[in-house]
Parts: structure tokens; sequence; C-alpha cells
């Protein structure tokens, strides 16, 4: 469910809203218009406030059409009749970085979505750490890497 | 000289000093792997890949994504270890090369 339909449908403000989730009401309206994607934190805040009614998943558009297909799947077990079970290697720390963001990592995997999660990881890790990331260029630019400074192979 | 030794270096960079990650067999090479180490709360510290750890009383950030191949002439001031760290370490070096 989009943010901005549960939120109206309960008549509820967004600053009510990023009250309850501990986030600023601005942040919540980015949200919903689309001009940022929250973090997964943030995601999951909102999806505990709205008691799991709009997912971390779907905040992070990370719910494809192929999740919510297999969501349903599961709903109706019948749907599965004539699916093999099969077993797919997955790197532990990936399954962690899905569960820490509320993913549906079956879904993911069937889909193809291994891809699709390093991505979302890739960009949540940037997002986040933009600030660090800056810090770090600036840094380089006026000293360059310790390696250039230091290393055997720096230039002379 | 061993793995994990910690040396301390001029840097104008802001290193304090570098944890030496080559392992014992190719101690003896004519370069060795460091990694540059900052004052803790750096602003230049990434989460995961720039663990924190303690070398003797203070605590100190690795850089890891600047881990570099230096001359052993370098290493010349010993400041410690930090072999108790070495599984965080090699956790967060794990995590900067596997990339998740």
């Amino acid at each position: 469910m989009q943010l901005s339909d549960w939120r109206k449908s309960r008549g509820i403000s967004q600053s009510e809203l990023g009250e309850a989730a501990g986030l600023a009401g601005p942040y919540i309206s980015q949200i919903e218009s689309g001009a940022r994607r929250p973090s997964p934190d943030a995601a999951k805040r909102i999806e505990a406030a709205t008691s799991g009614e709009v997912t971390a998943a779907e905040l992070l558009g990370l719910e494809t059409g192929v999740s919510k297909r297999t969501k349903s799947m599961a709903e109706d077990a019948v749907s599965f009749e004539g699916n093999t079970a099969v077993s797919i290697p997955v790197p532990p720390a990936l399954l962690e970085q899905a569960r820490a963001q509320g993913l549906e990592v079956e879904a993911l995997v069937a889909e193809g979505g291994i891809v699709a999660l390093r991505e979302a990881s890739k960009k949540a890790w940037y997002e986040e750490n933009r600030d660090v990331i800056e810090a770090n260029r600036a840094h380089i630019e006026k000293y360059g890497t310790f390696g250039q400074r230091h290393g055997v192979f720096r230039p002379r | 000289m061993k793995q994990f030794d910690v040396f301390d270096v001029d840097d104008p960079g802001g290193a304090v000093a570098v944890v030496l990650l080559q392992g014992a067999l190719y101690l003896d090479l004519p370069s060795v792997l460091v990694a540059p180490l900052y004052p803790a709360g750096s602003a230049l510290q990434y989460p995961v890949i720039n663990p924190e750890i303690r070398i003797g009383q203070g605590s100190v950030i690795v850089k890891l994504e600047q881990t570099t191949s230096v001359s052993p002439l370098l290493l010349d001031r010993y400041a410690g270890t930090a072999e108790d760290s070495a599984q965080i370490i090699k956790d967060a070096l794990d995590r900067l090369i596997c990339g998740y």
C-alpha cells in the first residue's frame, strides 16, 4: 500500500505519522512524494508505525510484481502445485542485509533479485554515508591517499 | 615484526600509525601490506569497513580501503599490536573485498 494512501485512510497528518515513527514530518513528505527514498532504518520505523500495513520492502521500492505474486502464492498454497523446491546458496551476509531491510528473501531469489538486493544495499549505503564519502573525497583531494604519500609505488 | 603489529608513522594526511596485514610467510619481501590508522572519532570513518580498535590506551580506526604496500623501512617505530582485534579487521576486510 502507498504510504500516503495509508495515512489518508487513517486521517493522520505527515507530522503525526513522523512522530509515531520517530521521524521528521518533512521527511515523511519527501518519501510520499518520491523525492527521497527512506533509509532501511527509516523504512522499518514506518513499517512498525503502520503496524506492517506499509512494508519496508514497499518503501524501499523492492516489493516488485513478482514478490507481491509470491506473497499471494504463499497465502494460497494451491498455487505452488507443480513447482519444484530448489536449494540456492545465498551468502549469509546478504541474507542478513535482506532481513535487516525487511525484504522477502524467497521472493528476491525467485526473481533473480540478488542483484537487486545488492543494488538496494549499495544505494542505501551511499545514501547513509554521503557525508563521510564527501569528507574522504575532500581529504584525498587535499592530501592524496595514504599510498600516494607512503606507498612503494607512489608517484615521484 | 609480525602480522597485526602496529607502527607509528609521520603522516601529513593525519594517519597516526599503520597496522601490518601481511602474513608471516611473506614478511621478508621488499614490500609489505599495511592499513593506515587514524584517530578514533575521525570524520573519515566509514561504517563496517573502518572498524575502531584499541591499541594500548587509545582507540583508532582502520582505514582498510587505503591499504597499501610500503617499504619495511617505514615500519621502524613499533607501537603495539592489534592482535586482539585481528578477527574484527579480517571481517571488515572481507566485507570490503566481497562488497556486501
